[in-house]
């Protein structure tokens, strides 16, 4: 090992200041404004959207070791909420995400209130039933337009500056790319949240219940209040996502809040990764664009998500990044 | 022996299902000394550690600590008041550093646990009595290992370390040096008895060459009733334990 030639000595210079996490912000800031080059825009923004509600999932799954079976009620109470405060209401677009993130973390409160001390399979049990009510309820509600969904919300101007509706021109590229810079700002800051409540000492707490609970307890660690508002940020995390969602398609639908959304995001999760930063989100996009490259193919695409899945519960079972990451760890001793 | 009772027990009642566990028990620790809890596999012995902290709730009687009713109280209150425990089966952070499994009790003593807006820098301020405590229990070198990867010795020194990091008044051990070789045998018991200097601690524990050596006084429970109760030898010449819980006398004679 002592005998490395001398060029190698700016390779660890420049692992470390790729370490650096505002570089690393950045860094993922600039593949977010290149993602519309390469992607079809509102594509795009719809696997930011994704991305952050499958990172929502995974804060709770990955870091508190809690499996939740009805994310989807958070994600379209978002979504329907959105629409309720931009349509009905008339609320600017701020103000319409805000009221889908309150709503998504209000039902968090009463989620959490009730499954919180339940463990493993009874939690994922109580949190699949309460989300049905949730789909119910939205499926009766007056202002939710039944099995049409609601439609034609409008986006609106931020600060009666930016036009989210219309297009601009960059870089011989057209795009909404206000409504786009919004989006992946969001995104962004949502990922910049996770990532900084976990290194907080708070996160530290949480990564000692989720590894031994009792002991966690005997040190004096309050579990379920700590697991408890985990599972509020995350549900409201999960609201902004879904919020966000309905902002792009203009349209917030049944599908949004169906059990197979909660399926869906359990997948994007372990797919890319649970229990690491990026992996949920690039889960989420690793699906959103099999879903739109395989659309042809109709109901099979289903069947290939789902061999997919098999494959990587199977052979990677750490995921995308968790196996790269292992590959890497493995690689640098 | 001091005079002042500092965790006590009255007509204390655990059933499970028709089985009654802990069986009307009466107990008193007193302060400043280190008194053990020993009898037959079954006899309730970690039912009522498991009572005293809180972790399972009582069918019957009262817990005290000092002049407090503590018997309705959550097992994360009890600790703040100064009775903490450490597990059976070794309970560290595996996931976690040997750093970290510190700063954590030590942030949970100072209750920052909810500063959910601070940095992890925050956790800094904790470094240097975490690497006084590393230092006491010999694990200065392994500070940045994750906790799963310690020798199973090494993992005891660690949850007692954690333990003491909370600065518990009354610490209770349950069986503390089991699974361990000789030597590490020997080690633990001197770490208790300086993790005992200024506190009170109840243990259980079936080496009875541990028992004779640390403990100032032995209750010996059977069947979820207290048989005997006295210093080593009064306790060893009782014929009661003899024949339920030693079974043959010779294994007394020679502890």
């Amino acid at each position: 090992m002592a005998a490395l030639p001398q060029h190698t000595a700016a390779r660890p210079q420049l692992a470390a200041t790729l370490a650096h996490p505002a570089v690393q912000w950045f860094l993922l800031l600039l593949a977010g404004l290149g993602l519309p080059f390469l992607v079809y825009p509102v594509l795009a923004m719809e696997m930011l959207c994704f991305a952050l509600f499958a990172s929502a999932f995974n804060l709770l799954m990955g870091y508190a070791g809690l499996l939740s079976f009805g994310h989807a009620a958070f994600f379209g109470t978002g979504a329907y909420l959105f629409g309720y405060a931009s349509k009905m209401l008339a609320f600017g677009p701020l103000a319409s995400l805000a009221c889908g993130t309150l709503a998504a973390a209000a039902l968090g409160v009463v989620f959490g209130s009730i499954a919180i001390r339940r463990q493993g399979i009874y939690f994922a049990m109580v949190t699949l039933a309460l989300a049905q009510i949730v789909y119910f309820a939205l499926v009766q509600a007056p202002f939710t337009g039944g099995e049409d969904g609601m439609q034609g919300i409008p986006r609106g101007m931020v600060f009666g500056m930016f036009d989210l509706q219309g297009e601009q021109t960059v870089l011989g590229q057209t795009a909404p790319w206000c409504l786009y810079l919004l989006v992946l700002v969001l995104c962004l800051a949502g990922h910049a949240l996770i990532a900084r409540l976990l290194a907080s000492p708070t996160g530290l707490a949480l990564r000692a219940v989720q590894d031994h609970e009792a002991r966690a307890r005997s040190l004096g660690l309050q579990a379920d209040r700590i697991k408890f508002w985990v599972f509020v940020t995350s549900a409201a995390l999960a609201g902004l996502a879904g919020a966000m969602k309905a902002l792009v398609l203009g349209l917030a639908s049944l599908t949004d809040a169906a059990w197979n959304m909660s399926g869906e995001v359990v997948l994007m999760t372990l797919i890319g990764g649970v229990g690491t930063l990026l992996g949920p989100a690039v889960g989420a996009f690793f699906l959103r664009y099999l879903h739109h490259a395989l659309a042809g193919l109709g109901g099979w695409v289903t069947v290939l998500i789902g061999a997919i899945f098999v494959i990587c519960v199977l052979l990677f079972r750490r995921g995308m990044v968790g196996e790269w990451r292992a590959w890497r760890g493995a690689a640098r001793v | 022996m001091s005079a002042t009772t500092i965790l006590s027990c009255h007509q204390l009642r655990r059933e499970f299902r028709g089985f009654t566990a802990v069986d009307g028990l009466d107990l008193q620790v007193a302060e400043g000394t280190i008194h053990a809890l020993i009898g037959p596999n079954g006899a309730g012995k970690t039912t009522v550690f498991n009572l005293l902290t809180r972790f399972l709730p009582v069918s019957g009687g009262s817990i005290r600590l000092r002049d407090e009713d503590i018997t309705r109280l959550s097992a994360e209150q009890v600790v703040g008041r100064g009775l903490v425990r450490s597990f059976q089966i070794s309970a560290v952070f595996g996931h976690l550093s040997v750093l970290d499994n510190l700063r954590v009790a030590l942030l949970a003593r100072a209750g920052g646990v909810h500063r959910f807006w601070q940095s992890g820098r925050a956790l800094n301020a904790f470094t240097d009595e975490a690497q006084v405590l590393l230092r006491d229990f010999a694990l200065e070198g392994l500070a940045s290992a994750l906790a799963v990867s310690l020798p199973y010795g090494r993992k005891r020194a660690l949850e007692l370390a954690t333990t003491l990091a909370r600065n518990p008044q009354v610490l209770l051990l349950d069986e503390p040096t089991q699974g361990m070789g000789v030597e590490d045998v020997a080690r633990t018991c001197e770490l208790i008895r300086r993790a005992a200097e200024g506190r009170t601690v109840l243990m259980v524990e079936h080496n009875l060459n541990v028992v004779a050596s640390l403990a100032d006084r032995i209750t010996v429970l059977a069947r979820g009733r207290r048989l005997a109760e006295g210093s080593y030898q009064e306790v060893a010449a009782d014929p009661l334990v003899r024949e339920a819980y030693l079974g043959h006398a010779s294994e007394v004679a020679h502890a």
